[in-house]
C-alpha cells in the first residue's frame, strides 16, 4: 500500500516527486552534471549494486559512491580526457511507476522504475531497473540523500557504465 | 603469409608482432590447443571452495569446468561441466554446495568427485561401462599459496616448476591480510569485442598510464591537492621496474615487493603480476581473463579481501577498487575504450599489419635466475608473454 | 555462462526450514504428531516425505557421503525401469 493510500503523501506531493525525478532525468540526459550533483546532499550515497542480494559491505558493487566520489565522477567527465565517454553516451531516461512508499526519518522513500536507452559508438543499449530515492524536502523541492539503482543486468558481463544513471 | 605454417614467425626477432595474432580465428583455435591445454590454468582460490561439497563453475581456457571439493576426502577436483550423455552443462550456478550433481536433461547423477552414480531407467542401456562415464576430470590439480591451478596434460612440469620466479610474488599476495586473503566479495564482470591478449598486455603497461588515464590522474590531483607523482615515478624511479620472470610470467615492482605501492590506494598490491597465460594481479584484485573468441573476451575481477581485518576495512578496499575498476570505474573502462575497442577497430586496416613491441628491448638487463629487468614503461612484460607464446605456438613443449 | 541467479539458499518459516540448491529443494521440520519427536523431511519437488526418529538421526552422524550413493542412484529410486514412472513430477 503506497503512502498516498495511507495518507502520508498527498496527490500533489506525489506529483511534485514525479516532477523532480523527471527533472533529474533531464539533467542527466542533457549531461548537465554539475547541476545534477547539486541535487545531492553532502551525505548522499549513490549505489548501483551488483547481483540479487546487494550488500555493499561484503560484496563488490558496480558503484557505491559518496558525495566525494560523485564529485570526482563529474570532474572526470568534464575533463575532456574521459575516453570511455568520448564521444559521450547519448541517453534517454524514462522514469515510471513512481510511488511514495513512506518516510525514512522525515525523508520521502520513493520507488520508481527506470528504462534507459544509451547510444554510443553506433551501438544502442537498453538498461532497466528498480530505483529507490530517499528525498529530502528542501525549499519547495527536494534533494537526494540516497539513490539506489537495481539494474536487471547488473551481474552479467558489461562493457561501459561510465555515464551517470 | 601462410599463418598456420609457422605461427612463431608472426613475432620477429626485432619484436614486431603480426596483427593476425590478435585477429585470426585460426590462431585462436591453435591457442586453445597449445596454450589452454598443457599449461597450468588458474581455476579458483581455495577460499572460494572451502567446505566439503563446495563447488565453483568457471572456465579452463574456453572449456566450462566445475571446481569441487570432495564430500568425503576434501580433495579439490576440476571436472568438465558437461554431462557424458548428451552434453548438457550439469551445474548452472556460479557456486554452491552439493555432494552429488544431477544433470537436468535426463537425471544422470554424478558424485562431486566425478564418478557416475546412476542413470535413470537404466534398462535402456546394455553394456554401458559406467566406470568410464564419469565427468571428465582434469588430470592434474595443484595449489600454490591458496591459488588452485589445473592442467589437461597428464604429464609435464609441476605447478611449482611452472610458476618458477612468480612464486614469491604469489606468496606475498596470499599474505596481504593478517590471516591471509579471501575472494568472498564476488567479481566484476567485463566484456569487450577484442582479443584476450590485449587485456593481458594492458595489465602491466605503464607507458599508457599518463595518456589513457589522464582523467584519473586529474581526479587524484583533485583528491590529494597536488599532481600525483605516478608519471614521474614511471619515467624516473629506478625502483619501479618491469621484470621478465621466465615461463611467460612478468611483474612490475613499485619498490620493495613486500611494501611497494604505486598510488597509496588502500588494499593495492605492492606489484602487478602476470602469470602466463591468463591470470593477473593488479590493484587490489585477482584478474581472470577468459578468451571467448578471437574477437571476444570476458574479464573477471575478484577484489582481494584481508582475513583478520574488520568488515569496515575490507569494505573500504571494495570502495577503492570500485573507483578505478569495474564497468563504472574511472580507469578500467578507459582501457576498454582505447586499448581494446579502438585497437580492435584500428586493426581492420591490415594493409600493413605489424605492431611494434620493442620498447626497451635494447636495455633489458639480466637479473638473477634467468630474469630480465627493464624500466617501468618498457614493454618487458609483453615480450615475456610473447617469448612463451612463440615457444608454445611454434610447437615446442 | 548466463547471468547467475540465486537459487542456493535457506529460509525459515516458523519452525520450518527450507534448503534449496540448483539440484533440489527440501523442507525440514519438527514433527510431534507421533508418540515421540521425529524430523519430517519433504521433497518440495515431488512432495515425497520421510520421517526420521532420533536414533535414525543419530546413526546418520556415522555417514560418509559415499554411503548415500544408493539413494542418489536414480535407477534405484524414482526412475527405476522395474517400478515404472513415478506418479508425480520427477526429481
Amino acid at each position: 500500500m503506497s503512502a498516498t493510500d495511507t495518507g502520508v503523501a498527498s496527490e500533489s506531493a506525489v506529483r511534485a516527486v514525479e516532477e523532480f525525478l523527471y527533472h533529474e532525468a533531464d539533467l542527466l540526459d542533457s549531461r548537465r552534471y554539475e547541476e545534477w550533483l547539486a541535487l545531492y546532499t553532502d551525505d548522499a550515497i549513490y549505489w548501483i549494486p551488483q547481483g540479487d542480494e546487494p550488500d555493499h559491505v561484503h560484496h563488490v558493487s558496480i558503484a557505491y559512491d559518496d558525495h566525494r566520489r560523485l564529485h570526482e565522477r563529474v570532474l572526470r567527465l568534464a575533463s575532456g580526457f574521459a575516453f570511455s565517454q568520448d564521444p559521450p553516451s547519448r541517453t534517454c531516461h524514462v522514469v515510471g511507476n513512481v510511488r511514495v512508499a513512506g518516510e525514512i526519518d522525515g525523508d520521502l522513500d520513493v520507488r520508481s522504475n527506470l528504462v534507459l536507452a544509451e547510444m554510443r559508438r553506433g551501438v544502442q543499449s537498453v538498461y532497466a531497473g528498480q530505483v529507490t530515492h530517499q528525498l529530502v524536502p528542501t525549499g519547495g523541492s527536494f534533494m537526494v540523500r540516497r539513490k539506489t539503482i537495481r539494474l536487471i543486468n547488473s551481474d552479467i558481463p558489461l562493457s561501459n557504465l561510465t555515464f551517470l544513471i | 603469409m601462410t599463418l598456420m605454417s609457422d605461427p612463431a614467425a608472426l613475432i620477429t626477432n626485432d619484436w614486431r608482432i603480426h596483427g593476425s595474432v590478435y585477429t585470426d580465428p585460426e590462431i585462436f583455435a591453435l591457442e586453445k590447443d597449445r596454450l589452454f591445454h598443457g599449461p597450468w590454468l588458474y581455476v579458483a582460490h581455495e577460499s572460494e571452495v572451502r567446505e566439503p561439497g563446495d563447488y565453483k563453475t568457471t572456465y579452463a581456457g574456453t572449456q566450462p569446468v566445475i571446481v569441487a571439493r570432495g564430500a568425503d576426502d576434501g580433495e579439490l577436483r576440476v571436472l568438465l561441466n558437461r554431462c557424458r550423455h548428451r552434453g548438457s552443462m550439469v551445474c548452472q550456478d556460479e557456486s554452491g554446495n552439493a555432494n552429488y550433481f544431477r544433470c537436468p536433461y535426463h537425471g544422470w547423477t554424478y558424485r562431486n568427485s566425478g564418478e557416475l552414480r546412476g542413470i535413470t531407467y537404466d534398462d535402456g542401456y546394455a553394456g554401458l561401462e559406467r566406470e568410464q562415464l564419469g565427468l571428465v576430470r582434469m588430470p592434474r590439480v595443484q595449489s600454490f599459496a591458496g591459488f588452485v591451478f589445473a592442467s589437461f596434460a597428464e604429464d609435464g612440469p609441476s605447478l611449482e616448476d611452472y610458476l618458477g620466479n612468480a612464486k614469491p610474488y604469489l606468496e606475498i599476495v596470499s599474505q596481504q591480510g593478517p590471516g591471509g586473503i579471501r575472494l568472498s566479495a564476488g567479481s566484476h564482470r567485463l566484456t569487450y569485442k577484442g582479443n584476450w591478449k590485449l587485456q593481458v598486455e594492458n595489465t602491466i603497461d605503464n607507458y599508457h598510464f599518463g595518456f589513457v588515464h589522464r582523467s584519473f590522474l586529474e581526479v587524484l590531483a583533485d583528491r590529494i591537492g597536488e599532481v600525483p607523482p605516478i608519471v614521474k615515478n614511471i619515467l624516473q624511479n629506478p625502483e619501479w621496474r618491469t621484470i621478465d620472470l621466465g615461463n611467460g610470467h612478468s611483474v612490475h615492482e613499485f619498490g620493495d615487493p613486500h611494501t611497494g605501492n604505486n598510488q597509496g590506494q588502500l588494499g593495492d598490491l605492492p606489484f602487478n603480476l602476470i602469470v602466463f597465460p591468463n591470470l593477473c594481479f593488479v590493484g587490489a584484485q585477482l584478474r581472470h581473463i577468459l578468451p571467448r573468441a578471437a574477437d571476444r573476451t570476458e574479464v573477471r575481477l575478484y577484489p582481494i579481501l584481508h582475513e583478520g581485518e574488520s568488515d569496515e576495512d575490507n569494505a573500504a578496499i571494495l570502495r577503492v577498487h570500485e573507483g578505478f575498476y569495474g564497468p563504472a570505474g574511472m580507469g578500467g573502462v578507459d582501457d576498454i575504450e582505447v586499448a581494446f575497442d579502438r585497437v580492435h577497430a584500428g586493426m581492420e586496416a591490415t594493409e600493413q599489419d605489424w605492431l611494434i613491441m620493442s620498447r626497451g628491448a635494447h636495455r633489458e638487463q639480466p637479473g638473477e635466475d634467468g630474469t630480465l629487468i627493464g624500466h617501468a614503461a618498457d614493454e618487458v612484460p609483453q615480450r615475456a608473454f610473447y617469448r612463451q607464446w612463440r615457444k608454445l605456438m611454434g610447437g615446442a613443449q | 555462462m548466463s547471468a547467475p541467479h540465486r537459487r542456493n539458499g535457506a529460509g525459515a518459516n516458523g519452525g520450518r526450514l527450507e534448503l534449496t540448491s540448483e539440484f533440489a529443494s527440501v523442507s525440514v521440520e519438527l514433527d510431534l504428531t507421533a508418540n515421540g519427536p521425529r524430523l519430517r523431511i519433504e521433497n518440495q519437488q515431488n512432495r515425497r516425505v520421510v520421517y526420521l526418529d532420533p536414533l535414525e538421526l543419530a546413526s546418520l552422524t556415522w555417514l560418509d557421503h559415499e554411503s548415500l550413493g544408493p539413494f542418489l542412484d536414480p535407477s534405484r529410486t524414482g526412475w527405476s525401469s522395474h517400478e515404472g514412472a513415478p506418479d508425480d513430477a520427477d526429481v
